[in-house]
């Protein structure tokens, strides 16, 4: 597992209100259904103002994870603590402070865009006239404004996400659980969930959101968490983890003809620095290479002044696909030794 | 300026059933048919009896006031498990029943919203059919008394056929599995009660000479609370002296079988609320799965 943050600092109890302990901390946790182990030990830390990416294969546990912090299922141990509350001893405390919008929800029939938040509002003991004002807010921060008095079950499955989103909000919660949002949605709806989440993290909220969509999380988020059989397997900032797991820059090396391909790859395996080395096609090359930017530049050098015509000679950082497909492929190789 | 009234027992699911349920066609073509059974009821029935004699004008009405009380009751037990029977089920089924359980709102809140709705909606039908019933003032041989307790049964009816459909729904995953089950626990209720208790009649009878008295079974028996507490065209009662129940355990003393039928309605509905809140929230067995 890849610690990239105190450990003692997660473990430690926390108290409502300080910052440093984190809007969710979860220690050990184990969740049960019958035979099947959901989550087996998962000890995570999603700091105060984060927008925490929570990524997964499915079956991992990130759904089983995010119902229990929503206070819909009780773990059957461990520690489970949300703005300093334990999810088993003070639900209401926690439910006051979180939002929570499910992968998938449903929506009443008869009831218009503004009925149905003022209904959410209701239930969460808003009083009438702040629920009126904090509907017309959250209706134009999720830009519908327009549709208040559509009938819900008319909206496009984007807009009925977005109403789900202002009424995760309606209560004004600390930490938003946001289960796969962008799933199903078109790259518009998409992009316009994104626009939504930047300004609410702007305006201070804890977001943990899980998805498959790892590009528009890379830029989204502050911090992930990768899960993976119930368990944590790599945890911090987002650059931070991309870095310890991803195996350095990597060269891509295009030539102008096919045989010059060869020269190049001797040159290239001969240069200190080179890690390894594949064939990407006829005329393409991509080296693993730990080098810095001036051995880079005498590689494209030595190129050149041994007539080779190069074509392309660019640097691919790792992105959290890599990051990803790296801890995943390390799950199964744990799991293969075991 | 908005004023934020909330009258005792009103919560945000009540409010939101009662105005979702009268919106649409179903609620008036629902209210529009119950009438026009009743007023067919009626009028056929009237059309029937007509060239009785002024004398016999009090047996009408009472011929009257039983058919009608009959359909009502009847009427109550078909429509009452569709009303709250997918309460629960309804919003399981429709994936809306997580986002009601994180809310402030209690488990017991949120049942009660949606039976108090179901059976509010039932009144709504019991008391538009209420000019119809005042037909049989015109005829005589019934009082305002024979009519409160005709209503006390059917209220309590549908309160107790409304918390059996709600428990049923706070068990079941799926809207039209809560829905059968429910309408077989209604005919459980009162066909099966009812065969149940001629087999214990005639099972017994030889043995004291004579009819013995009923169950305490047909207490719960809503078919036997609505006979016990319609007047005969006689001036006695249909079910003769099995009208009376002498009953230690609930109350002392002999009391009318609708009576007694009304303690124990009542008592069986509120355990019925209180074990569809219980399984509301808790993750019973067979509604296990999904996650992760």
């Amino acid at each position: 597992m890849i610690e990239t943050r105190d450990v003692a600092e997660a473990n430690a109890a926390p108290s409502e209100g300080d910052p440093a302990q984190g809007s969710i901390v979860i220690e050990n946790m184990v969740k049960r259904y019958g035979r099947m182990t959901a989550v087996n030990g998962l000890s995570m830390h999603v700091p105060k103002g984060s927008v925490y990416g929570f990524v997964g294969p499915n079956g991992a546990g990130k759904t089983t994870t995010i119902r229990t912090l929503a206070t819909l299922q009780k773990p059957d141990a461990g520690s489970v603590r949300l703005c300093g509350f334990d999810v088993v001893r003070d639900p209401k405390q926690v439910r006051d402070r979180v939002g929570y919008m499910p992968d998938f929800f449903g929506v009443y029939e008869r009831l218009t865009v503004a009925e149905y938040l003022d209904f959410y509002g209701d239930s969460h003991r808003i009083p009438l006239a702040k629920r009126r004002q904090l509907c017309d807010e959250l209706l134009e921060l999720v830009d519908l404004t327009d549709k208040r008095d559509d009938q819900v079950e008319v909206l496009s499955r984007g807009m009925k996400q977005r109403l789900g989103l202002a009424r995760s909000l309606i209560h004004d919660p600390e930490v938003l659980l946001l289960d796969e949002p962008a799933s199903g949605m078109d790259p518009r709806a998409r992009i316009e969930l994104r626009e939504i989440l930047r300004e609410l993290s702007r305006m201070g909220k804890t977001i943990l959101i899980s998805s498959h969509i790892l590009p528009e999380l890379a830029e989204m988020c502050t911090d992930i968490g990768i899960i993976r059989g119930g368990q944590l397997i790599a945890e911090g900032p987002v650059q931070a983890v991309v870095a310890e797991l991803t195996r350095g820059p990597r060269l891509q090396v295009r030539v102008l003809k096919g045989e010059e391909l060869t020269r190049a790859r001797e040159l290239i395996q001969a240069t200190p620095g080179c890690a390894s080395l594949e064939d990407e096609d006829e005329t393409t090359l991509a080296v693993e290479f730990q080098g810095g930017d001036e051995e880079t530049s005498a590689l494209l050098a030595s190129l050149h002044a041994s007539g080779i015509h190069v074509t392309r000679f660019g640097i691919e950082s790792g992105t959290l696909e890599d990051v990803f497909l790296s801890v995943t492929d390390l799950g199964e190789g744990m799991r293969a030794a075991d | 300026m908005l004023v934020d009234f909330r009258p005792p027992f009103y919560n945000s699911v009540l409010g939101k059933e009662l105005r979702t349920r009268m919106r649409g066609w179903g609620a008036v073509v629902l209210i529009t048919l119950y009438m026009l059974v009743f007023g067919l009821i009626a009028g056929g029935f009237l059309i029937q009896q007509a060239g009785q004699t002024i004398g016999q004008a009090s047996g009408v009405g009472v011929k009257l006031f039983s058919a009608l009380a009959g359909l009502q009751l009847v009427l109550i037990l078909l429509v009452t498990p569709s009303t709250t029977a997918g309460a629960i089920s309804g919003e399981r089924q429709r994936q809306t029943w997580d986002l009601l359980l994180i809310t402030r709102l209690s488990t017991f809140g949120i049942v009660w919203g949606k039976l108090a709705s179901g059976v509010a909606f039932q009144i709504l039908l019991m008391f538009s059919a209420l000019p119809i019933f005042s037909l049989v003032f015109l005829f005589g041989g019934v009082s305002p008394g024979d009519i409160f307790h005709v209503y006390l049964v059917s209220v309590l009816t549908a309160l107790l056929v409304g918390s059996m459909s709600i428990f049923i729904s706070s068990v079941s995953r799926r809207l039209a599995t809560a829905v059968i089950v429910a309408n077989v626990g209604v005919l459980v209720l009162t066909l099966g009660l009812s065969l149940l208790e001629v087999f214990l009649q005639s099972a017994m009878r030889p043995i004291n000479g004579g009819y013995p008295p009923f169950s305490p079974l047909t207490e719960i028996n809503p078919l036997a609370a609505i006979l016990s507490a319609l007047p005969d065209p006689n001036g006695s009662w249909y079910l003769g002296d099995h009208n009376w129940v002498h009953h230690a355990f609930i109350v002392f003393g002999t009391i009318p079988l609708w009576e007694a039928y009304s303690v124990v309605a009542t008592a069986v509905s509120v355990a019925f609320i209180l074990l569809a809140t219980y399984f509301a929230r808790s993750r019973v067995p067979w509604l296990a799965g999904g996650a992760a």
